[in-house]
């Protein structure tokens, strides 16, 4: 069981909304990958060109919905963001996420930092999306956030996990759960970073792009479980050579 | 008189509130500020409009 701030979860697959053909498709994926809390955005409203009301559907799930920051570009805007999240979602809780180069969306470190020394103040539950940074792991847990979000890639790159060693650094230290965001393309990623002991993972991409979401999302949800449960039963960390099969006396080598 | 609203003008009679802003419009699940500020839902029966008010809309939108 997974514990953050006040909430338990089964469930370590956490999945977000964005990038589906279609919100039947979405809301069949979230289904499958038996997730118990889905992401979502704000936007200003279109009065020109209305949109569907994502917020119905998402809502008939009976799950959490974890409000993120995008678009913020700073500190301030993602304070504002979060406000504005909870005055509309009755949460207080909010994924921090402040990338401001849409080169490759990369989180500026400084700016969230700061903005979720403010968000904390005003009694918001601080998931913060962050770069594979022990030490800005570190300095967010100590700032009061309920958990740390570091990236294995850049956001939809499907590239996995591209810094194992700063991960293991982070997840051997931490005094909050660990949920590996971004970039996390196969279940076979999404499998490694519970294998490493992320108490969690965010996947969207990788899901939401499938030609079949909820096929994809079950197997994500497989490849969670597996390696979770691996971890837990504990792998062996042993990388010499050593023979699985008896070396009796049966051809009479010299040596 | 008018009032702006994500960037478009429109026209709403005196004493409009924003509750009753939103259901002119037809809106509903959102968060408001007005004048850049954001009001709390429980207001908006209460929260009178005025000329040349700034009222920004948001809405729930997919993400990851």
């Amino acid at each position: 069981m997974l514990t953050i701030a006040d909430r338990t979860f089964t469930s370590r697959l956490f999945i977000g909304t964005g990038k589906y053909a279609s919100q039947a498709k979405m809301v069949a994926a979230i289904r499958a990958s038996k997730s118990e809390m889905a992401t979502l955005a704000l936007r200003r409203m279109d009065l020109a060109q209305r949109h569907g009301d994502v917020l119905a559907p998402l809502q008939s799930l009976n799950i959490d919905l974890l409000p993120n920051t995008s678009g913020a570009r700073t500190a301030e805007e993602a304070v504002t963001a979060a406000m504005i999240a909870r005055e509309l979602l009755a949460t207080d809780w909010i994924k921090l996420e402040i990338h401001p180069n849409p080169s490759h969306l990369l989180p500026d470190p400084i700016a969230t930092l700061k903005a979720a020394e403010k968000l904390v103040a005003a009694g918001f539950v601080v998931l913060p999306y962050c770069s594979a940074d022990p030490l800005l792991c570190q300095a967010l847990a100590s700032a009061g956030c309920a958990a740390v979000m570091p990236l294995a890639a850049p956001i939809g790159s499907n590239r996995g996990i591209t810094m194992p060693d700063m991960l293991n650094y982070i997840i051997e230290a931490s005094q909050v759960p660990v949920i590996v965001d971004a970039g996390l393309g196969r279940p076979s990623d999404a499998c490694l970073a519970m294998e490493m002991g992320a108490d969690a993972v965010l996947i969207n991409t990788a899901i939401a792009v499938s030609d079949n979401p909820a096929g994809m999302a079950a197997c994500f949800a497989q490849a969670v479980d597996t390696g979770r449960a691996a971890f837990e039963l504990g792998l062996s960390a042993n990388h010499q050579a050593c023979a699985s099969s008896p070396f009796t006396e049966f051809f009479a080598h010299a040596d | 008189m008018q009032v702006q609203c994500n960037g478009q003008t429109i026209h709403i009679d005196y004493h409009t509130t924003i509750a009753q802003l939103l259901d002119q419009l037809d809106i509903t699940n959102v968060a408001i500020a007005l004048n850049q500020q954001i009001i709390h839902r429980r207001l908006w029966p209460s929260t009178l409009l005025r000329d040349g008010d700034l009222i920004d809309i948001f809405q729930a939108t997919v993400g990851g």
